[in-house]
């Protein structure tokens, strides 16, 4: 049984596992945006260098975080055609009713689905590098501004670190359930969805009696452990910024010039051989 | 802690120290714990179900108690009844002094009876083990540095200090409750109530939980509350109470109540093989002492040749 | 009814780096009639093993087969399969779900084709089996019963369908003495009549001491020995490898054998051991 409680993360002594996860979660918002300033081939294809450059670093196989591309390959397929179906082109190459496709929608198509892929790359990039406890940890320190507009911040967190530690230990109960009415003869799989979702009812009814008993015990727990004893309630973890993050935000922050850059013709660069750089400055 | 900034004489001084060793010498006459004629029922609408009637007893500073009884005899209610979750019908219960109806109070209470529970996977908030350690004295407020030393401090007590930047997930029974333990010993009480936390073990993890008991009482003077219906888990107690039907049937040392078969037999309980054959040949004729475990069991039958 | 396990291996999460071997390499058969203990610390393979027997998880390689089912083939009759082996799981009141006593019992009965008279009938000899009044603990919710009495309806659910083989995963794990005794009695009883064959799971060597006629010792998903409880507990090599704890009485006989006095009796409760201890000190 696979554990849970560490999502994706794919365990490896690299730069970016070591970084600090607040710098993460800016640097992923960073990429996003970086992702959709993109508008040639040339920025896209830097967005693109810095990817694969911080998978490097990662230490992460290439092929694994291809594999999570698998995940939207349908989304990718359906925005694809759309795309290069419905988009209203000048240069059309073939049209039938309302459906035509022209060299824009191509190019249009393509770069929807490479964006999309971009975007997934560089996303999985952080859950394959951070635990999700870290990731928990990061958020509640990056929303800590909120507390001043009383956002129960730390019961937030607390209720999220909770969640995180009970999801495998409630999948494992599923398991178990599920193969104690197996065992009973019970079939989940087959029959009409009303059949499958009534066959369900004696996995759900145990589970919803041992989340209350659980939830009854853990409330005790956090009385025992006198949670709210304080609003000077004070942190054991303090997570630290490192040369490490100044150089992951650098790194990053000099992609998106380079990005803009590249969008704008910045060095002229698209005017000289002019049938080369066609390809990216459309 | 800054609780004990806010209120700072009802903690003596001492009792909070860097290695978390108890100053106890200085008033080893004052009970820790105190219940005095300590009524409590249920209330389910209409229905009302006792959990405890009269009970009486207190818990010594360094005292091993061992409160014994089968499932329903009340043993878990009044656990409860010890460190203020449930607040009595009658009578009263008072730790350090301070009663535990008293809702100003009772995180002091708490802080000074630690509790732990049945199911280990229930009292951990955190998914690495030193945040979950970590979780009481933080909320106590307790400063970084000296979360820090707790923290190892706890660990070590329990023997689990090489796993303190792992997950629990992968944890044996005992080895989360010794976590479980050991997150209650970071916020420095001066009691640990186990209420029932050997029920789901295997034997390997009660003998883990057992040594851990011994080791608090012996190294750190601390005063342990075993909550259990193993009645071998009881021969190294000092004091033992058997519960029946809400009431404490018999008290006294481990010979003492051992010995009393009539008790035993009531509360549902079962001896320990060795004190059940000692009793047992006594009964056939032969001249042999009472014995708890089988090192005194097989001295005693040599004894006779 | 008669089992073969035969090179079995199983690996969690396999080429992850999560990677887990949990059996290797495992044989052995349980006759008819056997009352199988199954020991070894927690996480050896115990379970996984007896979820095979099952087919609640998938043979990746190696042979089952229970009675003349084969795991192994391409169509394999889970129905059949499932109600030849009942299974009981750790903590069993906690699959407990219908709004009855009864409906709860006839559910087994009912998925393995039972008509709603025969399921009736047979949640009534398996309530009775374990010791409940079936007139007044059928229409009851089982979620306002005891602790006990849940785990005995929970057994009784497992029992209605009939099993010719029973597979106990921890069965008096979290019970109170008095609970203990009435599932081993049961345990007994149903030897007598029900089902032939019993495999237990269990940490309690008191417990295998005194009802299996045999036992396999997992450790680290390989089985190191297969053997009879009694002479299991004359090789400390194997015991101590494993962490398993001696019964009692093994204690005691070897503390008297170390001060001189051999009993010599393959006693492995306090009745029996008793009766040796006073024929060697009367006679």
């Amino acid at each position: 049984m696979k554990d849970i409680s560490l999502g994706q993360f794919y365990p490896a002594d690299s730069f970016t596992h070591k970084m600090d996860p607040r710098a993460k979660l800016v640097l992923v918002i960073a990429f996003i945006v970086m992702a959709f300033l993109a508008k040639n081939f040339l920025s896209y294809f830097a967005v693109l260098i810095c990817v694969v450059s911080a998978t490097l670093v990662s230490r992460i196989p290439i092929m694994k975080v291809l594999k999570s591309i698998k995940a939207i390959i349908f989304i990718l397929v359906f925005t694809g055609i759309l795309n290069l179906l419905f988009y209203n082109g000048e240069t059309v190459l073939w049209q039938w009713w309302r459906i035509k496709i022209s060299v824009e929608g191509i190019i249009f198509s393509v770069k929807m689905v490479l964006r999309l892929v971009l975007l997934v790359m560089g996303t999985t990039l952080l859950t394959y590098t951070t635990t999700p406890t870290a990731i928990t940890d990061g958020m509640e320190s990056l929303m800590k501004p909120l507390k001043y507009i009383k956002v129960p911040v730390h019961d937030i967190a607390v209720i999220m670190s909770i969640a995180l530690r009970f999801i495998p230990i409630i999948s494992e109960e599923v398991d178990k359930i599920m193969m104690a009415q197996k065992a009973r003869g019970a079939a989940f799989d087959n029959g009409g969805l009303l059949k499958r979702a009534k066959a369900l009812l004696p996995v759900l009814i145990p589970l919803f009696v041992s989340a209350f008993r659980r939830a009854e015990e853990l409330a005790l727990a956090l009385d025992a452990r006198c949670y709210n004893a304080t609003p000077n309630r004070t942190r054991y973890k303090v997570m630290k910024f490192t040369w490490r993050d100044l150089v992951g935000l650098l790194g990053t922050a000099a992609f998106i010039v380079l990005v803009v850059a590249l969008n704008n013709n910045f060095w002229g660069a698209y005017a000289s051989p002019a049938s080369v750089w066609w390809l990216f400055s459309v | 802690m800054s609780m004990q900034g806010k209120d700072p004489e009802n903690f003596t001084i001492g009792q909070n120290d860097a290695n978390g060793e108890t100053d106890c010498v200085t008033d080893v006459g004052t009970p820790l714990i105190k219940a005095d004629g300590v009524t409590y029922s249920y209330r389910n609408g209409e229905q009302v179900s006792r959990g405890v009637t009269d009970v009486s007893l207190s818990i010594n500073r360094g005292e091993f108690v061992v409160i014994l009884g089968r499932n329903g005899s009340g043993k878990s209610t009044l656990a409860k009844l010890l460190n203020g979750f449930l607040v009595p019908d009658e009578g009263i219960v008072t730790v350090r002094g301070i009663d535990t109806a008293d809702d100003d109070k009772i995180f002091e209470v708490r802080s000074v009876v630690g509790m732990v529970f049945q199911n280990p996977d229930n009292q951990m908030v955190a998914s690495v083990i030193e945040s979950d350690v970590a979780f009481g004295p933080e909320n106590l407020g307790v400063p970084r540095e000296e979360i820090e030393e707790r923290i190892t401090d706890a660990l070590e007590t329990v023997g689990m200090e090489k796993y303190r930047k792992g997950s629990p997930n992968k944890l044996s029974g005992g080895q989360k409750q010794r976590i479980a333990i050991a997150a209650i010993l970071a916020m420095r009480p001066e009691v640990v109530i186990l209420d029932e936390s050997t029920a789901m073990l295997d034997p390997k993890g009660r003998r883990e939980i057992m040594d851990t008991v011994l080791k608090l009482k012996r190294e750190k003077g601390m005063a342990v509350v075993l909550i259990t219906h193993y009645m071998d888990e009881a021969i190294a107690a000092d004091r033992i109470h058997i519960m029946n039907d809400g009431g404490i049937i018999a008290s006294g040392s481990p010979a003492e109540v051992f010995g009393n078969e009539d008790a035993v037999r009531r509360a549902g309980l079962e001896l320990p093989v060795a004190a059940k054959i000692s009793l047992d040949l006594k009964k056939a004729g032969l001249d042999i002492g009472f014995a708890l475990t089988d090192e005194e069991l097989a001295e005693e039958i040599c004894a006779l040749k | 009814m008669r089992i073969e396990v035969k090179d079995l291996k199983y690996v969690y999460s396999p080429k992850s780096p999560f990677e887990k071997v949990a059996l290797d390499g495992i044989s052995f058969t349980v006759n008819s009639g056997d009352t199988l203990g199954i020991v070894g610390s927690t996480g050896s393979g115990k379970s996984t093993l007896c979820r095979h027997l099952n087919a609640l998880v998938k043979l990746q390689s190696g042979e089952i087969t229970v009675g003349d089912i084969r795991l192994n083939s391409k169509r394999v009759d889970l129905k059949q399969l499932r109600k030849n082996v009942g299974m009981l799981f750790q903590f069993p009141e906690y699959q407990l779900f219908a709004d009855t006593v009864k409906k709860d019992v006839e559910f087994g009965p009912l998925n393995f084709g039972f008509s709603q008279a025969e399921a009736e009938e047979a949640a009534k000899r398996a309530l009775e089996l374990v010791g409940l009044d079936f007139d007044e603990v059928a229409s009851k919710s089982p979620f306002e019963l005891s602790g006990g009495q849940m785990r005995r309806v929970a057994i009784a659910g497992v029992l209605a369908s009939r099993p010719s083989v029973l597979v106990l995963d921890e069965p008096t794990a979290g019970l109170d003495p008095v609970g203990k005794r009435e599932i081993l009695e049961l345990v007994t009883a149903l030897k007598s009549g029900v089902t032939d064959t019993v495999i237990i799971i269990s940490h309690n060597m008191d417990e295998i001491a005194e009802f299996c006629n045999r036992v396999i010792v997992l450790d680290d998903g390989k089985l190191i020995a297969d053997t009879t409880p009694d002479e299991l507990f004359n090789r400390s090599d194997i015991v101590d490898r494993t962490e398993l704890d001696y019964p009692h009485t093994v204690k005691i006989k070897r503390l008297l054998a170390a001060k001189g006095v051999d009993l010599d009796t393959p006693a492995l409760n306090a009745k029996e051991l008793t009766s040796a201890i006073l024929r060697r000190v009367k006679g």
